[in-house]
């Protein structure tokens, strides 16, 4: 029920006490063309190889855990807004598009998945004899 | 084009906007001397960054998340003891063929200022951006910072 909720009718939220535990829906933009699917991911202050990026059937999972910025005895917080701890978001993979070619890349905070479109799946332009 | 998020509050905080502004004005009027402007980069803001700002007894450090801003798109000004964040994240070149599907990062102009103490070393403010999170070190001035005074027991 949680992916299909973070997925159509949840509304993200930054943060939130959600089942029970520090849950963080990632803000998220998806584009699609023609020849697949584009998801551009907000996760500022994480570092790559905190990132995991999995597909399950046809369920894409993203999960990453946001470690709170060094505090120590004499460095104190005055003020935060930031939300730290757990983040995941899944989405869910339509019929028509090829998990096993799924590509992602993560740069100024922004993982950006591409996942393209079967190749039976993308339009052709049939030629009128 | 870029696509703004639909921010029900915002119409809210317009008016606010305009009442304040018609305060000031009249404040100005009358010879008051009313509140610094923050100026058009306030007025045209859309959206700002969330802030975590820490504290130690040499510095003031601010962590502003900025997802999928370049380092050359954010500007850091101080003056009198103001410290303004502004800038702009574009949506990028998205060809004519791109559909969006769901749209909920907000793009546009952004801005954030953070009234110092005055007792800070301005011309030692340092900033680091990676990840899409910029990290602003703020110096204490030596006079701000706490002292021991050693008290002799006789």
């Amino acid at each position: 029920m949680r992916q299909i909720n973070s997925c159509y009718g949840y509304t993200p939220k930054n943060t939130g006490n959600y089942y029970g535990y520090n849950y963080s829906a990632p803000k998220s933009d998806i584009l699609e063309d023609i020849n697949g699917f584009l998801i551009q991911i907000e996760l500022p202050g994480v570092k790559k190889e905190e990132i995991k990026l999995s597909v399950e059937k046809n369920i894409l999972s993203i999960a990453a855990e946001r470690k709170k910025s060094a505090e120590t005895d004499t460095l104190k917080y005055k003020h935060s807004e930031i939300a730290y701890g757990t983040i995941s978001r899944s989405f869910v993979l339509g019929e028509i598009v090829d998990s096993e070619k799924i590509a992602a890349e993560y740069s100024d905070g922004i993982l950006k998945v591409s996942i393209p479109k079967k190749e039976q799946s993308k339009p052709k332009e049939i030629i009128i004899n | 084009m870029t696509l703004v998020r639909f921010n029900p509050v915002k119409e809210l905080l317009n008016v606010e906007r305009e009442f304040g502004k018609l305060f000031r004005d009249f404040e100005g009027r009358f010879g008051f001397g009313g509140d610094k402007s923050l100026g058009d980069e306030y007025e045209n803001a859309v959206w700002m960054p969330l802030t975590d700002v820490l504290e130690d007894k040499d510095n003031y450090t601010l962590y502003l998340d900025l997802p999928g801003v370049k380092k050359d798109e954010v500007k850091i000004s101080y003056t009198e003891g103001r410290l303004i964040i502004s800038g702009e994240r574009k949506q990028g070149t998205v060809s004519g063929d791109k559909n969006f599907h769901r749209v909920e990062r907000t793009y546009g102009k952004f801005f954030r200022s953070f009234d110092l103490p005055q007792r800070i070393k301005e011309d030692k403010i340092s900033a680091n951006f990676s990840d899409g999170q910029l990290t602003i070190q703020i110096p204490k001035a030596d006079e701000a910072k706490p002292r021991e005074i050693a008290i002799s027991v006789k």
